[in-house]
C-alpha cells in the first residue's frame, strides 16, 4: 500500500516532466519513458498486463508462457497479436536480445534483479514485478498501468476485480466455515499440491473455500495418496496446464475414496491466453470460476457475460459463443 | 553353521518390517483393520483399498528395488573387483533418468514413464558394454566406458531438463530422478517382480561363480571359467534388476553402494552368502527409508535424500570399522 | 599320458616371437623346470601349456588330445594353474580360496557340495596347511599363501600341476617348504611344471630342466646333465662357478668379483 501511495505521489510530483517514476515491486524507483512504443515482457506473468494495456504493435518481445500448447488461447491470441509468434522469447532471456529487438522498457520477475542491472547499465528500463497475492496483482496492475501511461485503464481493471470480489464475498459471506467447501488444488502430477502460501490457495480463499493445504510451507509439493486422503477435499481443482485429467481421477479405484471424487467435483482451470491461477488479471475470473463452482446457485454474477466483457474490454478482443464453450469446458 | 543361520535370518528380516510397515502411514490405521483387510474381514472399503492397493503394493515394490539395487551393487562390485562399485557404474541411472526426462517432456503417462526409463537404463549400459568389448572387455576399459557413458546421459538429462517447460515439465523430471514410491500401484508392481525374478533368480543361481570373477582373469581362465561371458551374462542381469527398479523407483543412490559392505561385514565375502544377504538386508533398509519418505512429513520426502543424508555417515561409520579391523576387503 | 608341446611358437606382437619352435614332454611322476632369464619367454611357456594362449604355430597334446579342441572346464579338469600371489579384490579364507579349485567340478550354476568339501580338506592336509583353514588368506605369510594357492590348484584334482615361480620371494625355509611339497606331490603321481629364476632348484628338486634364451631351447633334459656353467652363461649373460665336489649335490653360483 505504502508503495502504492509513494508512486501516485511521485506521479503527481513529476507532472509535466519529461519522464515518469515508478516504483515497482522489488521497491525500485524506475525512470520510464512516457507513452513507451517498444515495450518487452521478459517474465511470462507479466505479458498479460502488458496486452490489457497496449495493443500488439508496441509489444517488440515477451515471454508467452503456456501459450503455445494450448489451441483457443494461440487461435486466440492470434487475433489480438497476429505476430505475436515471432516476439516469442524462449529460456533465460538476455540484455543482449531485448537490445536486438529495439525495447525501449522492460518488465520482468523479481529474479530477474541481475537483468535489471546489465539492462540499466544500457539505458533501457526494467520494471519488476512479482506478484504472490491478489492485492499484489492489484498493486502490479496499477504500476504497470503508471509505467504505460494508462492509468485510468489500470483504474478500470481494478474496479473491475474489485466488482468481482464484492460480488463474491456478498455472495458467500453468510457461509459459516464448516460450511465453506474444503478445496485441493493439484499441479503438473495427481500429487502434486499447491501449499497454502502459493498463489492459487489464496484465489480458493478469495472464492470462499477453504484450502486443505493452510498448513503446507513452500510452494510446490509432492505428497502421497493417504495424505489426500487425510486431508479429504471436498472440490478438487487441477491447474489448466497439468496433464492430468478429471477423468483420471474420477474413474481411479484409489482416488474414490476422496470426497471431491465421490461427488464428482473434480474440475480443471480454464485457460485464456494464461492461465488462470497465475497472478495475472485473468486470475480475477479464475476467482468467479471456483466461486460458481464452490457456491453454485449463490454467485449473483453472470458468469459467461463477464468473461465476454473482460475480453471484450480489457483484450479487445470479442470472443464467440463456440469459444466461450469450449472455455469452459461445456 | 552360524553364518548360513545369518543369511536365513537376513534373508526373512524383511518380512516382519512389511507387516510393520503396512501399520504406518499419514493415516492412522491399527493393526486390527490391517489384518482385517488381508484376511478379508469386516473394513471400510477405503481401509482396504489403503492396505491393499496403496500400501501393500508400495511396500512390495520398495522390498524389491532395495533387494534389487543391493544384488546388482554386490555382483557389480564383485565384476570390477572393487568395492567402491555400484550398479551406476555403467551408466543405467543416467540412462533411465534420461529415458523418464523424455517420457515426461512428451507427456507421456506413468507407464510411459516407466517404460522408457527402463529402456533408458538398459540402453546406456548395454552402449558401455559394447564400446567396453570393442576395446578388449577387460574391467577398466569397461569401467571407462562406464565413466563415458554415465556423463554423457547425465549430460544429456541436463539438456532435456534446460529446454523443459520451468513450469510444468522441470519439477517433475527433478522430483523423479531424487527418487520415490508414491505412485507404485500393483500394475508398476508386477513388471518389476517380472524382471527382479529373473535378475535375482539369475544371480542366486550364478553366486558362487561370482566368486571366481574376484580372481585375476587369468586365474579365472585357468580354473576353466569363460570369463568374458560369465561377466557379460553377470551385468546383463546387474542391468536388469537396476533399470527395472530405477524405472521405478526413480535414482536411489548409497543402497548399492553401502548394503553389500554391510552385508559383507556380516557374512563375509563369499557371495554363496553375499548375495543373499544383500537382498535380504537391502530389501530391509530400503523398507526403513520408505517408511521415513512417506510418514514422517506431510510430503514424500525424496528416497535419494533420505539415502544420502543416512546412508553416508552409517557408510562412513562402517568403513571406519573395517579400516580398524582390516577384514571384509582388502 | 603325457603332456606335450611340439615346435610351439607364440608372438605377442605380430613378427616378434615371445616362443619359437619349443618342444617339451611332461610325464606324470616328474617335476620340470623351466628356466631362462627375465624374457626369455618361460611364463609364455607356461600358460601356453595352460591353454591361457594359444600359440601361433605348433601343437600341444594333452594326453594325445590337442589342447585346444577341449572345452576349458575340461582343460582346467586335467591342467591346473598356480599363480604367485593369490589376487583376490576381497578377503577369503583359506578354505574358500582353495574351494574355487573345485570349480571346474561344480556345474555352471551350481555351488560345491560336501563331497567338494572333504577334497578341499584333503588338499589342505596333503600342502600341510589345515590347521589355517579358517584364517583370511591375506592374513598369512607370503609362504603360506604360496602353499594355499598349490592347495587350490590340488583341489582341482588336475594329473598336471603348472607354477609360476614357486620359489620367488620367499626365505631360504620356505622355499624348501614349497619346493619339498612340490617334489612330493611329484612323487604321488601327479605332472609338474615350474618355472624358477634359480638353477639351483632345478638340481634339487627337478627332475628334467627345460631352458630357454630369447623364446628358444638352449637346453633340455635332466638337470646335472644339460646344466653346466657354460650354458648357464650363455642363458643369462654371466659367468657361473659350480661348487660342491663330486659325491654330494653341487650348486651353481654367480661368479663374484670381490673388490679388495
Amino acid at each position: 500500500m505504502r508503495k502504492l501511495i509513494f508512486g501516485i505521489l511521485a506521479v503527481f510530483f513529476v507532472l509535466g516532466a519529461a519522464q515518469v517514476t515508478v516504483v515497482d515491486q522489488a521497491g525500485r524507483e524506475v525512470l520510464v519513458p512516457p507513452h513507451p512504443a517498444r515495450i518487452a515482457s521478459a517474465f511470462g506473468v507479466a505479458t498479460p498486463y502488458l496486452y490489457c494495456f497496449v495493443g500488439g504493435e508496441k509489444i517488440v518481445a515477451a515471454r508467452y508462457l503456456g501459450l503455445p500448447d494450448h489451441p483457443l488461447s494461440r487461435e486466440v491470441m492470434s487475433r489480438i497479436d497476429p505476430a505475436y509468434a515471432e516476439k516469442a522469447l524462449g529460456g533465460e532471456v538476455t540484455a543482449e536480445e531485448l537490445l536486438a529487438k529495439g525495447a525501449e522498457l522492460v518488465f520482468a520477475g523479481l529474479k530477474h534483479r541481475d537483468l535489471a542491472k546489465v539492462l540499466g547499465e544500457i539505458g533501457i528500463p526494467t520494471i519488476l514485478i512479482g506478484p504472490e497475492t491478489f492485492a499484489a496483482v492489484r498493486e502490479a496492475t496499477l504500476i504497470i498501468g503508471q509505467a504505460l501511461g494508462e492509468e485510468e485503464r489500470a483504474q478500470k481493471l481494478v474496479a473491475f476485480y474489485q466488482e468481482i470480489l464484492d460480488g463474491v464475498a456478498a455472495a458467500t459471506r453468510e457461509i459459516p466455515p464448516e460450511a465453506r467447501p474444503k478445496v485441493l488444488v493439484l499441479g503438473t502430477s495427481a500429487l502434486r499440491v499447491a501449499s497454502g502460501e502459493m498463489y492459487q490457495s489464496r484465489m480458493v480463499e478469495l472464492a470462499g473455500g477453504i484450502s486443505v493445504t493452510q498448513g503446507l510451507p513452500g510452494s510446490w509439493q509432492n505428497v502421497n495418496i493417504e495424505q489426500v486422503l487425510i486431508w479429504n477435499p471436498d472440490v478438487i481443482i487441477i491447474v489448466p496446464y497439468s496433464p492430468v485429467e478429471p477423468a483420471d481421477l474420477l474413474r481411479d479405484q484409489i482416488w474414490a475414496a476422496v470426497e471431491a471424487v465421490k461427488t464428482g467435483r473434480v474440475y480443471k482451470m480454464p485457460q485464456l491466453l494464461f492461465a488462470w491461477d497465475t497472478p495475472i488479471p485473468e486470475s480475477i475470473l479464475g476467482i468467479l470460476w471456483m466461486a460458481a463452482l464452490f457456491h453454485p446457485g449463490r454467485v449473483p454474477l453472470d458468469f459467461e457475460e463477464t468473461i465476454r466483457a473482460f475480453y471484450q474490454e480489457f483484450y479487445r478482443c470479442t470472443l464467440s459463443a463456440a469459444e466461450l464453450s469450449e472455455l469452459l469446458g461445456r | 553353521m552360524r553364518r548360513a543361520g545369518l543369511v536365513l535370518a537376513l534373508c526373512l528380516l524383511p518380512l516382519p518390517i512389511v507387516f510393520g510397515s503396512l501399520l504406518l502411514g499419514r493415516m492412522d490405521l491399527g493393526a486390527r483393520e490391517v489384518w482385517a483387510s488381508l484376511l478379508g474381514g469386516a473394513v471400510p472399503e477405503t481401509v482396504r483399498a489403503l492396505v491393499l492397493r496403496v500400501r501393500l503394493p508400495r511396500l512390495l515394490a520398495a522390498a524389491l528395488v532395495g533387494a534389487n539395487l543391493a544384488v546388482s551393487g554386490a555382483a557389480f562390485q564383485g565384476i570390477f573387483r572393487n568395492p567402491l562399485v555400484e550398479s551406476r557404474i555403467l551408466g543405467v541411472s543416467a540412462g533411465a533418468g534420461l529415458g523418464a526426462a523424455l517420457a515426461m517432456v512428451l507427456r507421456s503417462g506413468p507407464l510411459g514413464i516407466q517404460g522408457l526409463s527402463f529402456i533408458g537404463g538398459l540402453l546406456a549400459a548395454g552402449l558401455a558394454m559394447l564400446l567396453g568389448t570393442a576395446f578388449g572387455g577387460g574391467i577398466l576399459v569397461l569401467v571407462l566406458s562406464g565413466v563415458l557413458v554415465n556423463s554423457f546421459f547425465s549430460s544429456l538429462v541436463s539438456l532435456v531438463k534446460y529446454f523443459a517447460d520451468p513450469y510444468v515439465q522441470l519439477p517433475g523430471i527433478t522430483f523423479w530422478l531424487m527418487g520415490g514410491l508414491s505412485t507404485v500401484r500393483w500394475a508398476d508392481f508386477w513388471p518389476l517382480a517380472a524382471a527382479s525374478a529373473i535378475g535375482l533368480g539369475g544371480l542366486l543361481l550364478l553366486r558362487w561363480r561370482l566368486n571366481l570373477l574376484t580372481l585375476s582373469e587369468a586365474e579365472a581362465q585357468a580354473l576353466g571359467l569363460p570369463v568374458k561371458r560369465l561377466r557379460f551374462l553377470t551385468v546383463a542381469l546387474g542391468t536388469l534388476l537396476t533399470a527395472a527398479s530405477v524405472s521405478v523407483s526413480g535414482v536411489v543412490g548409497w543402497i548399492g553402494l553401502i548394503v553389500p559392505h554391510a552385508a559383507r561385514a556380516l557374512v563375509g565375502p563369499d557371495h554363496l552368502f553375499l548375495i543373499p544377504a544383500a537382498a535380504g538386508l537391502g530389501a530391509a533398509v530400503l523398507l526403513i527409508f520408505d517408511d521415513i519418505a512417506r510418514t514422517l512429513l506431510p510430503t514424500e520426502i525424496p528416497l535419494d535424500i533420505l539415502t544420502g543424508l543416512i546412508g553416508v555417515p552409517v557408510f562412513f561409520l562402517l568403513f571406519m570399522r573395517q579400516i580398524r579391523k582390516g577384514g571384509g576387503w582388502r | 599320458m603325457s603332456l606335450v608341446a611340439r615346435e610351439i611358437s607364440y608372438a605377442y606382437i605380430p613378427g616378434q616371437y615371445a616362443l619359437s619352435g619349443v618342444s617339451l614332454t611332461l610325464e606324470p611322476g616328474e617335476v620340470l623346470f623351466l628356466l631362462g632369464a627375465n624374457g626369455s619367454g618361460k611364463t609364455t611357456l607356461l600358460e601356453c601349456l595352460c591353454g591361457v594362449r594359444f600359440p601361433q604355430a605348433g601343437e600341444i597334446l594333452l594326453d594325445g588330445a590337442p589342447l585346444s579342441s577341449l572345452p576349458p572346464r575340461e582343460r582346467a579338469k586335467r591342467i591346473a594353474y598356480v599363480p604367485q600371489f593369490p589376487e583376490a579384490a576381497f578377503a577369503y579364507t583359506v578354505e574358500e580360496m582353495v574351494l574355487f579349485g573345485r570349480a571346474p567340478h561344480v556345474g555352471p550354476f551350481g555351488r560345491p557340495t560336501k563331497k567338494d568339501q572333504e577334497k578341499v580338506e584333503k588338499a589342505l592336509e596333503l600342502v600341510g596347511i589345515y590347521p589355517l583353514h579358517k584364517r583370511a588368506v591375506n592374513t598369512l605369510s607370503g609362504g603360506e599363501r604360496r602353499l594355499v594357492l598349490i592347495a587350490r590348484g590340488l583341489a582341482q584334482e588336475a594329473p598336471y600341476l603348472l607354477l609360476d615361480e614357486p620359489d620367488a620371494h620367499l626365505d631360504p625355509a620356505n622355499q624348501h617348504r614349497i619346493l619339498s611339497v612340490v617334489r612330493d606331490l611329484a612323487k604321488q603321481g601327479l605332472g609338474v611344471v615350474a618355472t624358477t629364476h634359480n638353477p639351483n632348484s632345478a638340481l634339487l628338486y627337478g627332475q628334467r630342466v627345460l631352458l630357454l634364451r630369447s623364446g628358444k631351447t638352449l637346453a633340455q633334459g635332466e638337470p646335472f646333465v644339460a646344466l653346466s656353467p657354460e650354458i648357464l652363461a650363455e642363458a643369462y649373460g654371466i659367468t657361473f662357478q659350480i661348487l660342491g665336489d663330486g659325491s654330494g649335490p653341487r650348486a651353481f653360483i654367480p661368479r663374484v668379483e670381490r673388490k679388495a
